[in-house]
């Protein structure tokens, strides 16, 4: 156990956390998300269909990532809408990487509907290998 | 642990969509994130617009995962045509993980601008 600095964003995403556990069926936000970890590097993917990669903001703090952005409704005026189930409007994410990463190496790419970001972990948070002498 | 044959069950993902009409089209969109042009489907057969693509899993399975929030599989959604949509003239595009399909719908049912001559 370690002692860490009051983290804002890890308080709201422990109080989402409680709220999933009270409320029965544990819910995602928007977007989903996949994160893998290999070769000390963590992948996050997120499925995010149809948005304008100016409107994308990530931002890393400590060990989460937060993806927020905006979908605009495809809507146009003078339409008849028959069916209507595409998310769209404001999000906000935060991704719990499992890691400290290196803020200087992260890279980010869009294609697909599908954003990757590839956050190397921190030195720190590298497994160390510790020889006996 | 022996080690079984994947037998590969594919899962099936039901694509979200928008349809909304125009004087000209019914526009339909479908979110399809993961999918390229390669293995997008589009097919109209017997009043039926088909939608499918496969959504795969990056090759690389040694990756240890921490969060899995979504499932790969295959998107696939069936959408009976009117006889309002002249079939011959249905396009399509993908677009950021975005199907876009026009129904250009028949002349006949095209709302017509009738002038008014003055009398």
């Amino acid at each position: 156990m370690r002692l860490a600095l009051w983290d804002p964003f890890r308080e709201i995403a422990m109080i989402q956390r409680a709220l999933d556990s009270t409320f029965g069926t544990p819910r995602i936000t928007y977007p989903p998300v996949e994160v893998t970890d290999k070769d000390d590097i963590i992948t996050v993917k997120a499925i995010l269909p149809g948005v304008d990669k100016s409107k994308l903001d990530l931002t890393v703090l400590g060990d989460t990532l937060t993806i927020s952005g905006e979908k605009n409704p495809p809507a146009t005026e003078g339409v008849t809408y028959i069916r209507h189930e595409r998310p769209y409007g404001k999000f906000r994410k935060l991704v719990e990487l499992s890691y400290n990463v290196d803020q200087d190496k992260i890279s980010a790419t869009y294609s697909n509907g599908i954003l990757t970001v590839t956050l190397p972990k921190a030195e720190s948070a590298k497994p160390r290998q510790i020889s006996v002498e | 642990m022996a080690e079984e044959k994947q037998t590969n069950e594919v899962k099936k993902i039901v694509p979200p969509v928008d349809i909304y009409e125009t004087d000209n089209d019914i526009i339909l969109l479908a979110d399809m994130p993961g999918v390229t042009k390669e293995n997008l489907q589009v097919d109209v057969n017997n009043d039926e617009l088909t939608i499918s693509g496969m959504f795969l899993e990056d090759e690389d399975n040694n990756a240890n995962k921490l969060i899995k929030e979504y499932i790969y599989g295959q998107y696939s959604r069936i959408f009976t045509l009117s006889d309002v949509i002249a079939q011959d003239k249905i396009s399509a595009k993908l677009d950021n993980g975005v199907l876009t399909v026009t129904l250009p719908k028949q002349e006949k049912v095209k709302p017509k601008k009738i002038e008014i001559e003055a009398g």
